[in-house]
């Protein structure tokens, strides 16, 4: 190999290349006029994006949130059907239900959305996420569970099986796993 | 019993420390049961590149680097690098696709099923069922005939470019250009530390290719030769230390219900690791091997990567990996696609022995 | 000639034999089974009107004939209105009752009803609520601003509708005969809606709006949730209910009770020559098996409130 002028050729190519390379990617050599939008570095924007969703969510949905804490569920729900017209499928409207449901001993109902909305976002799962709700899910899983067990013991129904399986979806994203 | 020689004890050592890494770099950070699973690292890194666009599956997992220049590195020293190939590429590249729709649907590799499974969690052992099943159909497809032809020593370094291919990705990962996602919430944001994971990855690509170690040819081995296959006790080394040290690490919990990464489709289950184990018995490796391999400058072998890192993509796009929540109608399909695939190819590529 | 003869009057008694045998066996066949449909016992449920006799009837027949084929019974639609349903239920009018679930309450503690499953509708599935509703920028926001105001309320034995509001403004220490300028309950037809519209477009200040009735309208677009204060809502009390006489076999109640939870969003039935969704044209989504102490919430509310089966005069 490299034994004659082709090669040697080459070769003087190939490194020349790699120093081009080299001198564009550590800015020694004027990259041109590049368009303003290739500044903006891909990987931050979608980390802003990902914060802004999660603020923007968390500040509409702020009035749900405190009609929770006062206890006003009938208005939260009827909030949150108004959310559901303008972000149709949107998890947190889930959650929230799922919360206002169980807060009223709605059991069946308030797991299944909880599950609902884990499976269409899993940053409520997520430690490292502000839409992170664990500790509620958690609880919930925690205190349902054997309740849940206990009643199949002596009648199974189509309900509480479908409740059992929704649990214990929430308790394996609970436990980790790839997704 | 085996000739408990030097080889043989080789086997042992690899098989250990994959079963140890594989439970550490848990612990160190990377998902619960997924210490080491090539499935789910090749969908990470295929999201990191671009490949897909799920946000919690972004990241170039070092360990694929790792074992990579392990091998590399293993190979050099005993002068075993060479290019070689040349043998079915297209089918080979397939395979690759098709090994990641059966691990994703079981959601898990070969290596991740035992990992699962020395964790307690029983919802594997249906999948094992597959895989021994489809290791068991693919002995009896090469024992009529087929198979995909010899792979000889080839001009031109075909056998380099995978491994540029993952220095790249070392490069990348290091400098972080904007172009490559790295997920900041998901299963992908859960890694072990950066070298950790590098020099877990080394060490292991360099004891898997002085070893050959490999889960799917030591089921295949065991099937065929019991208890005197080195790599059947290189399984079972594996299986004990993990055991072990997922007992250690308080990773042990017993049971069906709950447990990280895993779902209650049982036919599905046994089907995508069917599929896996089947191919892997063809192609000559499972995922991990196929890695190892394309460090040691198998061109067949980096196709199945190839194949592989568009299979991670198509994975997560197309929405055929299973959930905790189930595999999805698409995630059925890809499976019995490629189960066809596989009865095809085993027509098309037996041959037949003359009367 | 004559063995001929002969061969060809027995093969041609053949050919008649054989012609009367294809002939007699589909009749036989239809015969048999109008046998069998004449077999197939006759029961009745009694479905209480919610608004109209025809809109109990196009709502409940199709999951009538599915209980039918499910049950190999005859079941009959007996549409009921509300105040006549337990005098017609103790006449043996009908065997099985699906009424709301004061009703319920009502049957069993009257007539022994045997509790089969109850409906889900809505975000609360197999249960239901009541609230008080004002117009929002009222300043009518909790219960002691009721004082002196004008209330409508729905039917009577409403649950969810009377009842559970009653008993709210009971607990707050309000009592509704007194503290309110006046109430009164529209007469007709869908008169959860129109309480709710009341409220809406001044007639009343407030008004006692079922939860369900709330959020059906919600989505349907006709109010919003910023149209209104809720005041007050009760806790959460069972929907709508089927039950059985006690006259009715334990195992029938049982095979009837399991044919309705199985039923699915997507189970069908041939109705009048279509095939149609039965949960869907029911305008349900299922049905719970809930226990009978599910109810107790209920009956507190009725001996609260001195309301039927409490009532003392």
């Amino acid at each position: 190999m490299f034994s004659d002028l082709f090669d040697r050729i080459h070769l003087l190519a190939v490194v020349l290349v790699l120093v081009v390379i080299a001198l564009l990617l550590g800015g020694f050599i004027d990259r041109g006029d590049e368009p303003l939008r290739s500044k903006r570095d891909p990987s931050v924007e979608r980390a802003m994006q990902e914060r802004a969703r999660a603020a923007f969510l968390l500040e509409t949905y702020q009035p749900v949130d405190q009609m929770i804490a006062d206890k006003r569920y009938a208005e939260a729900l009827l909030k949150l059907q108004s959310f559901e017209k303008s972000y149709p499928g949107e998890a947190h409207s889930m959650i929230l239900r799922g919360s206002i449901l169980i807060a009223q001993g709605v059991v069946g109902e308030g797991i299944a959305q909880y599950a609902a909305a884990v499976k269409v976002n899993g940053d409520y799962v997520d430690e490292k996420s502000s839409l992170n709700r664990r500790n509620e899910i958690t609880l919930l899983v925690e205190n349902s569970l054997p309740k849940i067990k206990e009643s199949l013991r002596s009648v199974v129904t189509p309900s509480t099986e479908k409740s059992l399986k929704n649990l214990y979806y929430l308790q394996s994203r609970l436990a980790g796993g790839c997704e | 019993m085996p000739a408990f020689d030097r080889h043989f004890w080789l086997i042992v050592f690899s098989g250990a420390s994959l079963g140890l890494l594989g439970v550490l770099l848990a612990f160190w950070g990377n998902p619960d049961n997924s210490g080491i699973c090539v499935s789910c690292f090749v969908e990470n890194t295929a999201g990191a590149i671009g490949l897909h666009d799920n946000t919690r599956m972004q990241y170039i997992r070092p360990e694929l680097i790792g074992f990579i220049f392990g091998a590399i590195a293993s190979a050099v020293l005993l002068g075993e690098f060479r290019s070689k190939g040349g043998s079915a590429p297209l089918p080979r590249f397939l395979s690759g696709v098709f090994l990641i729709i059966g691990c994703a649907v079981f959601i898990g590799c070969p290596i991740k099923l035992f990992l699962r499974l020395t964790a307690g969690d029983l919802t594997t052992i249906v999948g094992l069922g597959g895989l021994v099943a489809g290791v068991w159909v693919g002995i009896k497809s090469l024992s009529a005939g087929v198979h995909l032809g010899r792979n000889e020593t080839q001009r031109g370094g075909s056998g380099l470019w995978v491994p540029a291919l993952f220095l790249f990705f070392l490069l990348i990962l290091f400098l972080r250009p904007g172009f490559v996602q790295f997920s900041e919430t998901g299963s992908a944001a859960l890694h072990a530390p950066l070298l950790f994971s590098l020099a877990a990855g080394l060490f292991l690509g360099f004891l898997a290719q002085r070893s050959r170690f490999c889960i799917t040819a030591s089921v295949r081995d065991f099937l065929l030769m019991g208890g005197r296959a080195p790599l059947a006790w290189g399984l079972l080394a594996f299986s004990v230390v993990a055991i072990v040290a997922n007992m250690a690490t308080g990773s042990f919990r017993l049971g069906y219900y709950g447990q990280p990464g895993s779902h209650h489709e049982a036919v599905w289950s046994f089907l995508g690791m069917g599929l896996v184990g089947w191919l892997s018995v063809i192609i000559g490796g499972c995922p991990f091997r196929q890695i190892i391999k394309a460090g040691e400058g198998d061109a067949d072998a980096g196709m199945v990567v190839l194949g592989m890192l568009v299979g991670g993509g198509l994975v997560q796009s197309w929405d055929i990996a299973a959930t905790a929540a189930g595999v999805s109608l698409y995630g059925k399909v890809a499976v019995l696609v490629g189960i066809l695939f596989v009865l095809l190819n085993s027509v098309f590529y037996r041959e037949k022995a003359s009367a | 000639m004559k063995g001929v003869q002969l061969s060809m009057e027995s093969y041609g008694l053949k050919k008649l034999l054989l012609a009367t045998a294809l002939l007699a066996l589909p009749v036989l066949m239809i015969i048999s089974g109008c046998e069998n449909v004449q077999d197939r016992p006759v029961m009745r449920i009694g479905y209480m009107n919610c608004n109209s006799e025809a809109e109990t009837l196009a709502r409940f027949r199709p999951l009538t004939a599915y209980l039918s084929e499910q049950l190999d019974i005859d079941f009959k639609v007996v549409p009921v209105d509300t105040q006549d349903f337990e005098e017609r239920f103790s006449a043996g009018e009908f065997e099985f009752g699906h009424s709301n679930s004061l009703l319920y309450i009502m049957l069993k503690e009257n007539q022994q009803m045997q509790l089969i499953a109850t409906e889900k509708r809505g975000q609360y599935g197999a249960r239901t609520a009541g609230t008080i509703i004002s117009r929002k920028g009222s300043g009518i926001k909790n219960i002691e601003d009721l004082k002196g105001k004008r209330m409508v309320f729905g039917p009577q034995l409403a649950p969810s509708g009377y009842l559970a509001q009653y008993d709210l403004m009971l607990q707050a220490g309000f009592d509704p005969e007194i503290d309110l300028d006046y109430y009164a309950i529209p007469h007709g037809s869908f008169k959860h809606e129109k309480v709710v519209y009341g409220v809406y477009f001044g007639e009343f200040d407030v008004a006692a709006a079922p939860a369900l009735d709330l959020e059906l309208m919600t989505r349907e677009g006709r109010i919003t949730a910023d149209d209104f204060n809720v005041v007050a809502q009760s806790e959460v009390i069972p929907y709508c209910t089927f039950g059985a006489a006690s006259t009715v076999s334990e195992s029938l109640v049982q095979r009837f009770r399991k044919v309705l939870l199985d039923i699915t969003p997507s189970t069908t039935v041939q109705f009048n020559g279509e095939t149609i969704k039965v949960l869907d044209s029911a305008w349900i989504s299922g049905f719970e098996q809930l226990s009978d102490s599910d109810y107790d919430p209920i009956r507190r509310m009725a001996k609260n409130a001195n309301m039927p089966p409490y009532q003392e005069f």
